[in-house]
């Protein structure tokens, strides 16, 4: 994905201003930055939610997108598991949607609250069902916006475990401010900043993507919010601190 | 008995016990007012509720206020519920009707009946009346009702793509609809109510109104009193069916 001269402003307020950057399109980018810094205003503008200046190639005709938000938002009125059908299109046959539906519902472990409304399921349930719902489409770009905010680190933990399999092979643009979930998950981190009554300006790049621990991701994530990634692991979480703090 | 059954006998009960203690109150004051034109008794104005169901008069008069009523309110829904989604999806026709909507919202209601009067025969002037105070007020409570649609939630649909008719069907009617019924369960007495009212101006044959009005100049208190009822009764089944199909329709979605 190609963003060029992005142009964005809230009225007076200017956010991005010739903004380029090339997400790849296979693999995790992950967005960092300070509050303000433009992280989700740069998902609403790929996901089109916002109009701005500029281009932005999808390397395809009418991309499609899924988002998980930083709030679930689950339709109130709906099961768990209608909330999911409810994303998928209506060429799909009912037997393509059950299958579809069944097998997110089993690997984010929801087979519990499949039928239960999202005001009587937990904090997890909700995370892990707007998870599921993101993955059940069939989508060019996932968009995930902080989706662990609020979350408790067990529960970020599990559902880390569960999602990193499931999203090697899509391409993902991830927003965070935590550095250990940009360890974790991402293949390429960004670090934007902006300072006061400025635009945005990427700070840094880091690619992790040829880590030598991608291997043992999976485990590094079991043990997650331990210090047992390793020298170069250390060596990136270093990299990525300094940006962001100095 | 455990404090949850007491609870719900409470709940059950009370509206009743309040009821009783108004009539208590009413039979005292007739009692120490001691004039029956003025404050006829409880047993009288029951002696002649119940004699109502006995005249055939009494059944057209209910009838024609109700077909009255029935045609202000589904006029009134059908126009607001029509102009409330157009205008969600034209803002500048919102725009141009709020004056419109402001203004009728403010006009009085005594002007309102006697422009009517003047224009329409009775039963369009009654009708008239009872659609001008209740559309605005319909209106309003359904474009909120749209509005209160959570944007979030619209905001997810669209970048998943949802269709528009799932997004009508599957978002902004269960999202909309206990809004919109509670617009409808607030004006749909209110609507029984000017609906009597203007036919007492209007002088409307077969209504309600009528048959008050010509209590009053007979100086029938106890009569007039009837009909309070009988117009209290109906409003209360109306209101209890419209709470039933808002909850039926609520579950349902």
């Amino acid at each position: 994905m190609i963003i060029k001269n992005l142009n964005f402003a809230y009225r007076e307020n200017v956010i991005f201003r010739d903004l380029n950057m090339e997400l790849p399109t296979n693999g995790v980018s992950c967005i960092m930055g300070g509050s303000g810094a433009g992280k989700t205003t740069l998902l609403n503008c790929i996901s089109r939610q916002q109009h701005f200046d500029g281009n932005i190639e999808y390397g395809k005709e009418g991309a499609s997108f899924a988002y998980v938000f930083q709030q679930p938002r689950l339709i109130p009125s709906m099961t768990v598991e209608d909330n999911i059908k409810f994303v998928l299109p209506k060429d799909l046959s009912e037997e393509q949607v059950e299958e579809r539906v069944n097998d997110v519902i089993i690997k984010l472990q929801l087979e519990e609250c499949r039928k239960s409304y999202p005001s009587k399921i937990s904090g997890g349930q909700a995370g892990r069902a707007s998870l599921a719902r993101a993955l059940v489409k069939d989508c060019d770009v996932l968009l995930m916006d902080e989706p662990f905010k609020g979350l408790d680190i067990k529960l970020k933990k599990e559902i880390l475990s569960l999602l990193i399999p499931l999203i090697k092979q899509k391409s993902v643009i991830f927003v965070t401010h935590d550095v250990e979930d940009a360890l974790a998950i991402a293949d390429r981190v960004f670090v934007f900043e902006r300072k006061e009554n400025s635009c945005v300006i990427i700070k840094g790049q880091i690619d992790i993507v040829q880590n030598p621990f991608e291997n043992t991701c999976k485990e590094n994530t079991m043990q997650y919010g331990r210090d047992i990634y390793g020298e170069q692991l250390n060596h990136v979480r270093k990299e990525i601190y300094d940006l962001l703090t100095i | 008995m455990n404090k949850k059954k007491l609870y719900q006998i409470l709940n059950y009960a009370l509206p009743f016990v309040t009821v009783i203690i108004i009539v208590a109150v009413y039979a005292i004051i007739s009692k120490v007012v001691g004039i029956e034109l003025i404050a006829p008794s409880v047993g009288a104005t029951l002696k002649e509720f119940f004699a109502l169901f006995g005249q055939g008069y009494f059944y057209k008069a209910v009838g024609g206020t109700l077909l009255r009523a029935l045609i202000a309110y589904v006029l009134s829904f059908a126009l607001a519920l029509i102009l409330a989604i157009l205008t969600k999806f034209c803002a500048p026709l919102r725009r141009a009707l709020s004056p419109i909507v402001a203004l009728v919202r403010v006009l009085p209601t005594m002007s309102l009946v006697l422009l009517a009067l003047i224009w329409f025969k009775s039963f369009q002037a009654t009708v008239l009346v009872a659609f001008c105070i209740i559309f605005p007020m319909l209106y309003t409570g359904i474009c909120d009702a749209i509005d209160g649609v959570d944007k979030d939630l619209i905001e997810m649909a669209r970048v998943y793509g949802v269709g528009k008719r799932k997004l009508v069907e599957k978002l902004y009617i269960p999202q909309a609809l206990p809004s919109v019924f509670t617009s409808i369960k607030s004006s749909i007495g209110l609507n029984l109510k000017i609906i009597i009212s203007a036919e007492v101006l209007a002088q409307t044959a077969d209504s309600m109104g009528i048959y008050m009005q010509l209590a009053k100049i007979n100086l029938d208190t106890a009569i007039l009193l009837a009909w309070t009822i009988v117009a209290i009764v109906i409003g209360g089944i109306i209101e209890g069916i419209v709470s039933l199909v808002a909850k039926k329709a609520v579950k349902w979605l």
